[in-house]
């Protein structure tokens, strides 16, 4: 069936299924965001845009719909959601993501089993979910996942509830389904229990992997007074991710004695409260410590690497110096390899947001700043509900810092995004 | 242990011996028909059935300079005074979902199984805080005191003092009138801590709900927005009885 076809079949599937039973319940929605990028012309990555050509302005537009039927008297319940992108940069794509397609069979009052790929979240922080172990992965910049496109894991899920009780096991079975990613088809097991005491959310949980770090974490939050809630999470690894660390510095030449450190048991924790003032406005605040991945004096020497590469490179492509050809081999694999692995850092999540005129506006900003370098992301954006169904937002990201920093290396300065969405 | 419990039955009986005279010289005033404040709130707050397991569908209309401005539909699902799980019908909001545990208070989005935790002063905000209104069992949260009699209309009303008594009620005090005819709330004014009159409202319409005659109608007018108001109405009411397990954070998608 060609893709451009299945937006208007899921669209009439949706809609048709919202109206067959009133234990149906759906959402579906289409929304339309232009982005602006203003680029940035020394990031150490990608010099002049010698490697990638990014383009200025792009467009996304989605379709998006859930739909969920009880039956056999509310014992069985399906669930299937799914986005149809259309991308316009430099030339069109097409992209269809199933996002969730499971069943729950309720076998007794306390007792359910779910089957297939699902959406579970665990973590109880606003920007970052240490001990999210069946979380799809957060992105603090984008904290709602404003356009739905998380993911849910293929899974078995078994889910036991007694009064404030609740324990969950997962296996993450990606070989009962077809995928072709390696990393989702990772066999891991989680552990969960919850329990809500005195108002204190507390949870335990688990990880074993069979080809990542084994993990063990615990998470809280808690309502004090009538203004202020506290939460926390932490994740003990074992062991940290030091082969694919190593390879990389290894491929990026970078061999000075001492720069690996080893980190047997990295911690990754979150801590944060929300305070929710007389006008309205609630100012949530987390501080995020990542223990994986490159330490401060590894990631130093990564940037300096990078930034003589750079210079290599660009004299490679530009006036054709055979001597700048491994700068270029070097800064295509850094690229390439970066994405897997985190910088071990310390950030500060600032968001604070409100609704005014009887939730006709909204707004939330995001501040993000990297404490050991110093650098910052901006986020504001500002959102009108035109009328009953249509939603309009804007959502500019400032990326400030040093050249050779988290968010003073990215290829963008800003970014500016238009976004338009009706809600059937 | 012994000790520990010997010595908590002493201080109760030290306390007890001096707080017994003031008991009975604060005997609890009664109204002309001879009810005590606790009961005419008890009697008041039945209209609104928090005993029973329920689903009612709500319709929130917002009025601004009497004009209809926005219109929302809900689904509440209620079981006793404590649990209550608030499910949006509009389609913007399609999938978000309000989970009240006694003090405790969790929305959802849709897609995503856990919810985030909120604050009572959250309640404050948007239309969460008329269905606060709505929602209450003042003789859960609040300690009533009988101010006086007097008329409202041609009404004949119980006006109670209403002084907050738990961490999550969300007003510091209510002044509430009582219809001593039919026992069923007329109107009512709402203080922040800060002694300001947030919201007046005024319980209009009474209708029969499996096989209880019960509030079908508040206005409720914004002190702090001028003219603006809004308008609850319940449109249907039946008995359903849901697990207890249902009112769990784990398992709100369910609903």
């Amino acid at each position: 069936m060609p893709r451009i076809a299945r937006i208007p079949l899921i669209s009439i599937l949706m809609f048709a299924a919202g109206r067959l039973h009133a234990e149906t319940d759906w959402s579906l929605w289409v929304a339309n965001e232009t982005s602006y990028l203003h680029l940035r012309t020394d990031s150490v990555f990608n010099p002049d845009q010698l490697f990638f050509q990014l383009p200025k302005i792009g467009n996304d537009f989605l379709i998006n719909g859930r739909l969920s039927r009880k039956l056999a008297n509310n014992r069985i319940r399906l669930q299937v959601a799914a986005v149809q992108k259309l991308s316009h940069a430099e030339r069109a794509n097409s992209r269809f993501l199933l996002r969730e397609a499971f069943a729950v069979f309720t076998l007794n009052s306390n007792l359910d089993f779910s089957i297939g790929k699902k959406l579970v979240k665990w973590g109880t922080g606003a920007g970052y979910n240490p001990s999210g172990f069946a979380d799809p992965p957060k992105d603090p910049q984008d904290p709602n996942d404003r356009l739905s496109l998380n993911q849910g894991t293929e899974l078995i899920q078994m889910n036991w509830v007694r009064g404030n009780h609740s324990i969950d096991v997962v296996y993450f079975a990606p070989r009962l389904y077809f995928t072709r990613d390696p990393i989702r088809s990772r066999d891991r097991l989680a552990l969960r229990y919850d329990r809500l005491w005195k108002g204190l959310d507390v949870s335990i949980m688990g990880l074993v992997a069979s080809n990542s770090p084994n993990k063990l974490g615990a998470n809280y939050s808690y309502v004090q007074g009538k203004n202020l809630e506290l939460h926390g999470e932490l994740a003990l690894l074992f062991p940290g991710n030091l082969q694919a660390k190593r390879k990389l510095l290894a491929d990026l030449s970078i061999s000075a004695a001492g720069a690996v450190e080893e980190q047997n048991m990295p911690v990754q924790s979150v801590f944060g409260c929300g305070y929710t003032f007389l006008s309205g406005w609630t100012l949530t605040a987390e501080w995020h410590h990542d223990g994986e991945g490159f330490s401060s004096v590894e990631n130093r020497l990564l940037y300096d690497r990078m930034a003589v590469d750079s210079t290599l490179a660009r004299d490679a492509l530009t006036l054709g110096d055979p001597a700048g050809l491994a700068a270029v081999s070097r800064l295509v694999a850094a690229n390439g390899m970066l994405a897997g692995i985190r910088q071990n850092k310390d950030t500060l999540f600032l968001m604070a947001g409100i609704v005014w005129d009887h939730e006709k506006f909204s707004t939330q900003s995001v501040v993000l700043r990297h404490l050991q370098d110093g650098s910052t992301a901006l986020i504001p954006s500002i959102n009108a509900q035109l009328n009953r169904n249509w939603q309009l937002y804007l959502r500019p990201s400032f990326f400030l810092g040093r050249r050779k920093s988290e968010y003073g290396s990215l290829m963008t300065k800003m970014v500016l995004m238009l976004g338009l969405r009706y809600n059937l | 242990m012994k000790n520990r419990r010997a010595f908590d039955w002493m201080v109760a009986a030290v306390f007890g011996l001096i707080l017994c005279p003031r008991i009975v010289a604060q005997e609890a005033e009664r109204t002309s028909a001879g009810l005590t404040a606790q009961e005419v709130l008890e009697r008041a707050d039945q209209v609104r059935d928090g005993s029973g397991s329920v689903i009612v569908k709500t319709r929130i209309s917002y009025f601004k300079l009497d004009k209809l401005d926005q219109e929302s539909v809900y689904e509440v699902y209620a079981k006793g005074a404590e649990k209550a799980l608030l499910k949006s019908l509009d389609p913007r909001n399609r999938g978000f979902r309000v989970l009240m545990l006694g003090d405790d208070m969790w929305i959802t989005f849709p897609d995503v199984s856990r919810p985030i935790r909120i604050t009572p002063a959250q309640r404050l905000v948007g239309q969460a805080s008329n269905g606060d209104v709505a929602k209450t069992y003042y003789a859960v949260d609040y300690e009533p005191r009988l101010m006086r009699e007097e008329k409202v209309g041609r009404r004949l009303c119980a006006l109670l003092d209403l002084k907050a008594k738990r961490r999550g009620a969300t007003y510091q005090r209510i002044e509430y009138w009582v219809d001593l005819a039919t026992l069923e709330p007329v109107q009512a004014n709402f203080y922040l801590a800060s002694g300001k009159n947030a919201k007046f409202a005024s319980f209009d319409e009474f209708k029969t709900f499996m096989g209880h005659r019960m509030l079908a109608r508040i206005t409720i007018v914004d002190r702090l927005l001028g003219r603006d108001k809004t308008i609850i109405e319940y449109l249907s009411a039946e008995p359903r009885d849901f697990p207890d397990r249902y009112f769990n954070i784990n398992r709100i998608s369910e609903f």
